[in-house]
């Protein structure tokens, strides 16, 4: 089964400047993933994966080399059509949740909706739709400090869906939660894959969550070392 | 974003941190009830003036003094009868009255346990009639008929010692030839006391002995003028009238004009009340430095939210705005507090005016019943609330901007 590709990166790499001293996170990585792939990047901290994982999502430039979503260079946009792209192109969910504390669930999942002018009743149910499809139905009206560690992140996979993006970007996304809810949200974020043929990337250091990948991708100092397939392969 | 969504979040957070909002809020508040106060009660005043100006000046009433300048007091020292005769003749000029003013403690003639210190004014009775007659009353008795030598009516006094058909004896000060201070004293009889008249322009007429012109010149000899009230024919030409008289005496003269007097005095108080209001909006700047620094901690405070907008695909702009709106929302409100404690407190000082009044000495002026109303006009209201929005959101700018150019990778990682 071959289908699309929707993201590709070229030779990216980037480097920091730390005073007079340079410190290049990503060296030269090459990546193609198709639409609705299930891609794990494994790496250690400091291997550079949630650098590759921001210059993917369009939340930084790279140094070198360039990004491409459904075929759309990122680096020929402007600051503002970059948001647009985080903002309808690609869904970030992160190991620290980030949802917005004096907000509710609901109100959370509609961020990105009312960024994005959605009107408010469409907002409703569109929100109403992906906190169901999260399990999170009796919760709405929760804000986050009344949720567990693990249904804040729920919150935070059904806003990441909200504006149907090509690709959701997780960045450790069971790194803050204990085993159990780590495989629930493992299980979860498979299931949006599966079930709405989602593309999704997921940094981590996590050796679970390559039982569900389609790939798994080795990282260290900022470069690829391995690929595979993975055990959940549908390649 | 929608602005109105952009406002419905600036106003959750804003809820979220009620107790520095309220504080923030709170230098608006002081900042805007202090320009309001002293803006609401400046107008008040203007006006409570004004009236009783208009209500003692009559508008056909034009008082000619010796000395051209009201500050230095150059020009002549003295006007004369002839020159009262040339300006009765002037177009225009219905009567002149000259008069002569003095100093006097008034006595009954064989009692000297009761006294008044009031003024002695020489003026001819039928002039002053025809001047100011729809403005006397008589309490007691009434013109005296005929008009003697030691005739007299007296103004109003809030003792009442006196009474029509009284006789008194006048201790009156004067300068004599030589140019040394001396007192007379001369015998008149009451033919009437008048009501009160309240503010009269030039000429004072409670607590005033009226004598013929001529009695008055006897007593110390001395025939020269201390001042000529004009009325002319119509309100409409007492500017006329006026500049004839300036040049009559060539600009040695004072001659005021009502309707001048109280442009210049509206002219004043507009000035004094701008300066207030200008002292008065310091506090809105120390209000808005108030904003600037909560805002700057906020942002600090809230970079890893930035973040998380940014990275939900918030443009710099909705970042911008939202802060921005946080301002507006804080200025519209603290503004609005502001503006109705301000008039509150207006109101309170204006009922003390009184006591401030009887405090300072000043009844003869403004009479014991000198209450302030604060005026608040929708103009003075619109204005504050803008001005509280616009400090507010102008002291947020540099805050606001700085929210927006965060970069949000390393917002999202700031702890």
């Amino acid at each position: 089964m071959s289908s699309a590709v929707i993201l590709e990166a070229e030779n990216l790499q980037r480097i920091y400047k730390m005073g007079s001293v340079e410190v290049g996170a990503l060296r030269g990585v090459d990546l193609e993933v198709h639409h609705g792939e299930f891609v794990v990047i494994l790496g250690v901290s400091g291997s550079g994966k949630s650098t590759l994982l921001h210059l993917l999502g369009g939340l930084d430039r790279p140094t070198e080399g360039r990004v491409l979503i459904e075929g759309e260079d990122l680096s020929e946009l402007s600051d503002n059509q970059l948001a647009d792209v985080r903002l309808r192109k690609v869904g970030f969910v992160f190991r620290f949740f980030n949802l917005m504390p004096q907000l509710t669930a609901r109100g959370n999942v509609e961020l990105p909706l009312f960024l994005a002018d959605v009107p408010a009743q469409e907002a409703k149910t569109r929100s109403t739709e992906l906190l169901d499809l999260v399990g999170l139905s009796e919760r709405r009206d929760h804000r986050p400090m009344e949720l567990s560690g693990g249904e804040q992140q729920r919150v935070a996979i059904a806003r990441a869906l909200a504006n149907q993006p090509k690709i959701v970007l997780a960045d450790e996304p069971t790194g803050n939660l204990d085993t159990a809810t780590g495989a629930d949200i493992i299980q979860l974020l498979r299931e949006v894959n599966e079930e709405q043929r989602q593309t999704v990337i997921v940094v981590c250091h996590d050796q679970r969550l390559t039982s569900v990948a389609d790939r798994v991708i080795e990282m260290r100092d900022g470069q690829f070392v391995s690929k595979r397939l993975g055990k959940g392969g549908k390649m | 974003m929608k602005a109105r969504r952009i406002l419905g979040l600036a106003w959750t957070n804003m809820k979220r941190r009620k107790f520095r909002t309220s504080l923030t809020a709170l230098g608006i508040i002081i900042g805007i009830m202090a320009t309001v106060s002293i803006s609401a009660l400046g107008t008040g005043f203007r006006e409570e003036v004004s009236t009783r100006l208009l209500q003692g000046f009559e508008p056909d009433i034009i008082s000619v003094l010796p000395a051209s300048d009201l500050l230095t007091s150059w020009g002549f020292d003295y006007l004369t009868l002839y020159e009262a005769e040339d300006i009765a003749e002037m177009e225009g000029v219905e009567v002149a009255m000259p008069i002569q003013v003095r100093g006097t403690v008034l006595y009954h003639v064989d009692d000297d346990s009761n006294h008044v210190e009031t003024r002695l004014i020489g003026a001819n009775f039928t002039k002053l009639q025809q001047i100011y007659g729809h403005r006397l009353n008589f309490a007691e008795g009434g013109m005296p008929d005929p008009v003697e030598n030691n005739s007299a009516i007296l103004g109003f006094l809030s003792e009442p010692f006196f009474h029509a058909g009284d006789e008194v004896k006048a201790n009156i000060l004067f300068r004599n030839a030589t140019g040394g201070l001396e007192f007379v004293n001369h015998t008149f009889t009451l033919s009437g006391i008048l009501e009160e008249v309240g503010y009269s322009g030039a000429v004072p007429i409670d607590r005033s002995l009226f004598i013929p012109l001529e009695t008055c010149s006897e007593i110390h000899n001395y025939e020269w003028i201390d001042a000529i009230i004009v009325k002319v024919e119509d309100p409409s030409l007492a500017g006329d009238v006026a500049q004839a008289i300036r040049d009559y005496y060539f600009d040695n003269v004072l001659v005021l004009v009502p309707s001048q007097v109280i442009e210049t005095l509206d002219g004043i108080f507009n000035i004094i009340n701008l300066f207030l209001v200008a002292i008065a909006s310091i506090a809105l700047l120390v209000a808005g430095v108030s904003i600037l620094n909560i805002m700057l901690v906020s942002v600090m405070e809230r970079t890893r939210e930035i973040g998380i907008m940014k990275a939900l695909g918030a443009r710099s702009r909705t970042v911008l705005f939202q802060f921005l709106a946080e301002a507006a929302i804080l200025g519209f409100l603290g503004g609005l507090i502001g503006i109705g404690l301000g008039y509150c407190l207006a109101y309170v000082l204006g009922q003390l005016a009184p006591r401030l009044v009887s405090a300072l000495g000043l009844e003869g002026i403004f009479g014991t019943e000198f209450y302030l109303s604060p005026v608040l006009s929708i103009e003075t209201f619109l204005f504050a609330l803008a001005f509280a929005v616009v400090i507010s959101i102008l002291f947020a700018l540099y805050p606001a901007r700085k929210a927006a150019k965060l970069d949000p990778v390393r917002a999202l990682r700031y702890e």
